[in-house]
């Protein structure tokens, strides 16, 4: 018997047939990126797509999201392959984290801030800032940027009370010279 | 139990499930418990509703965003819907109907929905433009702002794509309401109903509009400028009471000793006699639409029979000493 309940507002998204179908196809997306990030010398197995996809879901749901199709997973991939403190044992774990900070901070930000700007941000802070420490950059640069953003700054950069990243000015360029 | 017998061989439809407030939702619900619509075609319709949605989100974040918050995509759905809605009505027919949602794509019908709210728009606009022309001149601020800016504004920011469901909320109230309605046909049919209020108040004399209006937001301890009340409706009444005892035409000046003689004019008829008496003098007042003036008639008889009846008439409608 067909299921005829469907497509009520608050029903279509949580239609489990739905989701099947769009998590079987966001796999199969996200192992055919393989061949672009193959070059970086990073490859996702089907366990891993399929744990990505799950963290996806989740992470939507918790941050009380909507997404279709492969939307962000993609542009993280494809960002996040170039960086220099991804590698193939941490790669799977990374993304799935990233996907998690992003959706996260997308919902805090009230979508004040772009898809693009906020995976700038993010590159920018765990290459740069944070040196490939996803706890780092949670526990630090994420509250600072949700602050700047409520407080509608036009920049995002940090300012210098909050570059922890940098090095402070006050530090003598001389210390431990005799 | 009105029943539809779309296919021979099909469970049959029943169209008393079918609402038009979810036309689209009710009517692939009904057809999928009927059998027309197979386990595939319903799928297919999940998965094209949410190709829809994707350009929806995209349409909405200015391509900016690829997610949204579960709040923003329900309302983006209801939109969706409201435009398939609106195609799928204008068909009018639910067989039509059903066999565009099995042949056609969700995105060709949402295009297509979106096509006939422009085609309301063109309507609505017109209708705004006639409704210019017949304006009451009254200094009543909530009418006049209703009619100068209110429905301009919300029609400016009336987005087809992502917020078609989204109502205008217009302060001014009218004498028949259509708050059954929604979205764009909800203005549609709050500028129809005001077009016909307008065009009987353009019967009568502006000065003794504006002395009647005045008496009556003196009678409820309102200012006349701000008032929130229909103008229509007593204009209407005491036409028809005025007309009624055959005064001059155009006059809406009605005194306590005019009532006491209705009172005595309807006493001893029965209810329908007293009904067909009004009716009649409503179809002799010759302004305005006699469809509409028939609407507020039939809506106020109980209450007109019921103070005709307790002699407090002059409570009723606006009345000079």
């Amino acid at each position: 018997m067909p299921s005829y309940q469907i497509l009520p507002q608050i029903d279509f998204f949580n239609n489990t047939a739905l989701k099947e179908i769009q998590s079987r196809d966001l796999s199969l997306q996200i192992l055919e990126l393989n061949e672009t990030t193959a070059e970086y010398g990073f490859v996702l197995s089907e366990k891993d797509a399929a744990e990505l996809v799950q963290t996806r879901n989740k992470s939507l749901y918790d941050n009380d999201r909507i997404e279709m199709g492969i939307g962000i997973v993609a542009k993280i991939i494809e960002k996040f392959s170039k960086s220099s403190f991804v590698n193939q044992s941490n790669y799977a774990e990374t993304l799935n984290e990233l996907l998690d900070v992003f959706y996260y901070v997308k919902s805090e930000a009230r979508d004040k801030i772009s898809d693009n700007d906020l995976l700038d941000r993010l590159y920018d802070y765990y290459e740069n800032k944070c040196y490939g420490s996803m706890e780092l950059m949670t526990g630090r640069e994420i509250e600072i940027l949700l602050r700047y953003i409520h407080r509608d700054k036009k920049s995002y950069d940090l300012e210098e009370e909050d570059d922890y990243g940098s090095e402070p000015e006050w530090i003598d360029p001389h210390m431990g010279e005799d | 139990m009105e029943i539809l017998n779309i296919h021979s061989g099909y469970k049959k439809l029943n169209r008393k499930n079918i609402k038009y407030s979810r036309f689209t939702v009710s009517l692939i619900e009904e057809a999928g418990k009927a059998g027309i619509f197979s386990a595939d075609d319903l799928e297919r319709i999940q998965v094209e509703m949410a190709e829809v949605l994707s350009e929806c989100i995209n349409i909405y974040t200015h391509g900016e965003s690829t997610s949204i918050m579960t709040e923003t995509a329900n309302s983006l759905v209801m939109s969706v819907l409201f435009a398939i809605d609106a195609y799928l009505i204008s068909l009018g027919d639910m067989n039509e109907a059903i066999k565009m949602i099995q042949t056609d794509t969700f995105k060709n019908l949402y295009y297509k929905g979106m096509r006939q709210l422009k085609l309301l728009i063109c309507e609505i606009t017109s209708l705004l433009v006639k409704v210019k022309r017949t304006k009451i001149i009254i200094p009543n601020v909530i009418y006049n702002d209703v009619i100068d800016f209110r429905i301009m504004k919300y029609l400016k920011s009336y987005n087809i794509a992502t917020g078609a469901h989204i109502d205008g909320k217009f302060s001014y109230p009218l004498a028949v309401p259509c708050s059954k309605l929604k979205g764009i046909y909800y203005l549609k049919r709050y500028l129809m109903n005001l077009y016909a209020e307008n065009l009987f108040c353009r019967g009568y004399d502006t000065l003794e509009i504006n002395k009647l209006y005045k008496t009556l937001c003196y009678l409820h301890s309102l200012p006349y400028d701000k008032a929130e009340i229909n103008i229509y409706k007593p204009v209407f009444l005491n036409a028809l009471f005025a007309g009624y005892l055959m005064k001059e035409h155009g006059s809406l000046h009605i005194t306590h000793e005019d009532c006491e003689k209705i009172q005595k004019l309807f006493t001893g008829l029965s209810n329908n006699e007293q009904t067909e008496i009004l009716k009649s003098a409503s179809a002799r007042l010759g302004t305005g639409n006699p469809d509409y003036n028939e609407k507020i008639l039939n809506a106020e008889i109980p209450q007109i029979l019921n103070s005709i009846k307790h002699k407090t008439l002059k409570n009723y409608i606006v009345t000079t000493k």
